[in-house]
């Protein structure tokens, strides 16, 4: 019954793994760049959600929604002015250059805002609901409805709408699609927009549930690349069911005393070995990987 | 050191040189290295005026080497030798013991990655192994200090071997992500290892050296720390220059241009791409030995992934595929990260990561090979690229 309370209890952590993990495929599928400041900026732009609530007092689904645009508004210009003219470079500039984004995010939110932890507001407040022996708390299932929301509406856009489109023929056939008259570079700022959006939300669920730090992202980021690894870089329900997946073995791995907290991110990383090896593309990639 | 002369002649392919020259510049291009480095200590010891000693210094090297005709490369070394002898008495040693300690571990990866085309964020964790090699054996089993460094190198290349096995068999972000994890997780395992390693707190190093009179100046622990680890790194530079430019160094280019081609033309892809990490760590291992004597301390959180990223930036920003190049990024990262605490602007005191992140997408933008690829393209001067021998 402990470990059903520790699967349960994973989901809230594994809604926010989803998302990055999500945002990471959106990016790589759109660009070929792995944004290892994912992270960082999902930081950057809760540090400013925590001044839309805290300083002017706005409610917190109002803050959700500007912080969605504000974020989007960040990856476009990060994707503009740093990552587009940079898109033909040797791969090793393009992992630095986010690096780098790594670095000033951290610094920007270091700048603005003490390192201190502080407390961040629940989308709800209420008492944990039980179920038999299960305590599941009100936040983490509105966490995970959110979660959820984000990403059944990104799927509609994909599907659906004339920029998803626009955004699935550049993915597949770039010359095929400046043909038929899309700008390549708008669909990409697209993508990242959306990646950093998702983040922001990312972000201010994790804040919640930890607590805002400059370095709060740290450890959800390599969680999320060990999810996309999973789940295959280059599909997007990939990342989703490994972001959860990893967040129930992260918990399960953490509750057996023989392994405990310290050895379960050491364990992630044999799982990235043994996938890499074994199967390349992921549980849901079809395209070859890196492997020779 | 004797041999480094001949490496521009005999090692690189398609830069012949008549015998007459290279036999005046084998037999007596170290002369003014020597003799430059000889007068910097005496005119330190006899006047204690740091700023006298490096003019002597450099005086000494540019005579002699016209004296004797031993080109302007030999002039270069004895210039640069003159400076870095000089150097801890004009400023900290502690500080530049880092530096060379980073231009190290550096240059590790300026043979992975400039040499065969790889990317390793796990620098930092074999850094870390050698760190930690030292520490245990000096302060758990009372190995003297200087008998762990080698046991430390091969600590790091074993380590770079178990890590290099399955990760040089990916290719570039697939590589990243794994070594990524490397670096991540390195200070969780040594928290689970626990007790043995010091824990949370890590391990207190004994000192290495005591103080030393040499005529009229005193020579302090950690400046003969420093004289010891610029030892090393020329130990390294020679070995590593020696490598580059012998056929296994043609070998990790062409592995890096076109795998396909390399293995048509014989070479084993996969063994250079694993020598070159089990290589790259050993220098990673040598860095570790060396920063845990001058630190005195090692803690689990020193080396992890942010310490990894400093050792790619210093050859992003300085050039990834000279030895040169990762000595300019490791002072420039050394630089960044530690001389200033913040830069006021408009009231606000900008947090220095923000500079630092700036700094290395700028030089990504701006500089094709970085700092030191800039150098070479600007100056397009026959006399800087003679004297080094390097592209």
């Amino acid at each position: 019954m402990l470990l059903l309370q520790d699967v349960v209890s994973a989901f809230g952590a594994g809604a926010v793994y989803a998302l990055v993990a999500l945002s990471l495929v959106i990016v790589f599928r759109a660009t070929g760049v792995i944004n290892f400041a994912a992270g960082e900026i999902a930081t950057f732009t809760t540090f400013v959600a925590w001044e839309l609530l805290a300083d002017i007092g706005l409610g917190f689904w109002l803050t959700l929604a500007i912080v969605m645009v504000f974020s989007a508004f960040v990856g476009v210009l990060v994707y503009v002015f740093i990552m587009h003219p940079a898109l033909d470079k040797p791969e090793f500039v393009i992992v630095m250059l986010t690096f780098g984004l790594f670095e000033l995010f951290n610094g920007l939110s270091n700048t603005f805002w003490d390192p201190s932890p502080r407390s961040f507001p629940a989308p709800v407040e209420g008492p944990p609901i039980v179920i038999g022996s299960i305590f599941i708390t009100q936040e983490s299932i509105v966490d995970v409805a959110i979660a959820l929301l984000v990403m059944v509406l990104l799927m509609a856009v994909f599907r659906f709408t004339k920029l998803g489109l626009g955004f699935r023929a550049t993915t597949d056939n770039r010359f095929a699609a400046e043909v038929v008259g899309i700008r390549p570079w708008q669909m990409y700022a697209a993508g990242w927009a959306m990646a950093t959006a998702m983040g922001g939300v990312a972000g201010m669920m994790l804040a919640n549930m930890l607590a805002l730090s400059a370095s709060m992202m740290g450890n959800v980021l390599v969680f999320a690349l060990v999810a996309v690894i999973i789940g295959g870089l280059e599909s997007p329900l990939g990342a989703v069911v490994g972001g959860l997946l990893i967040a129930v073995v992260a918990g399960v791995f953490s509750s057996l005393s023989f392994i405990g907290t310290d050895l379960a991110t050491p364990l992630m990383l044999v799982i990235v070995i043994i996938v890499l090896l074994v199967r390349p593309s992921g549980l849901f990639g079809q395209r070859k990987a890196g492997l020779l | 050191m004797s041999a480094a002369p001949q490496e521009g002649g005999s090692g690189s392919p398609g830069r012949p040189a008549t015998a007459a020259q290279r036999g005046s510049a084998t037999r007596l291009g170290w002369v003014p290295a020597f003799v430059s480095i000889a007068l910097t200590l005496a005119v330190m010891a006899a006047t204690g005026s740091a700023p006298g000693a490096l003019i002597a210094g450099i005086a000494a090297a540019l005579l002699a080497s016209r004296g004797l005709r031993t080109g302007p490369r030999s002039a270069l070394i004895g210039i640069v030798l003159a400076a870095v002898v000089d150097a801890p008495f004009a400023y900290s040693s502690f500080n530049l013991t880092q530096i060379v300690v980073l231009a190290i571990g550096a240059w590790g990866l300026v043979i992975l990655g400039g040499q065969t085309g790889q990317i390793s964020v796990a620098q930092g964790p074999f850094v870390g192994v050698g760190a930690y090699t030292t520490a245990v054996l000096s302060a758990r089993f009372g190995v003297p200090l200087l008998a762990t460094i080698p046991v430390g190198v091969v600590a790091g290349a074993i380590a770079g071997l178990l890590i290099g096995i399955p990760s040089s068999r990916l290719r570039g972000i697939y590589q990243v992500i794994t070594t990524l994890a490397v670096a991540v997780s390195f200070p969780t395992l040594l928290l689970a290892i626990g007790d043995p390693v010091g824990g949370s707190t890590g391990i207190a190093v004994p000192e290495p050296f005591q103080t030393m009179q040499v005529g009229s100046v005193d020579l302090d622990s950690t400046q003969l720390m420093y004289f010891f680890a610029v030892a090393c790194a020329l130990v390294v530079w020679v070995a590593l220059s020696r490598i580059i430019w012998s056929r296994h160094g043609t070998a990790m280019r062409a592995v890096r241009q076109n795998e396909i081609v390399a293995a048509v033309n014989g070479i084993s892809v996969s063994h250079y791409r694993i020598a070159s990490f089990v290589l790259s760590a050993a220098c990673a291992g040598l860095a570790g030995s060396l920063s845990a004597m001058s630190v005195g301390a090692v803690s689990p959180d020193s080396f992890g992934m942010l310490y990894s990223i400093q050792f790619l930036v210093a050859v992003a920003v300085g050039g990834a595929d000279s030895l040169m190049g990762g000595l300019l990024g490791a002072v420039a990262v050394f630089l960044l990260t530690t001389s200033f605490s913040g830069i006021p602007v408009g009231g606000i005191q900008v947090s220095n990561e923000v500079v630092y992140g700036l700094v290395i997408i700028l030089a990504l933008v701006l500089l094709k090979g970085g700092i030191w690829g800039a150098l070479t393209g600007v100056f397009e001067s026959r006399w800087l690229k003679r004297a080094v021998q390097m592209h």
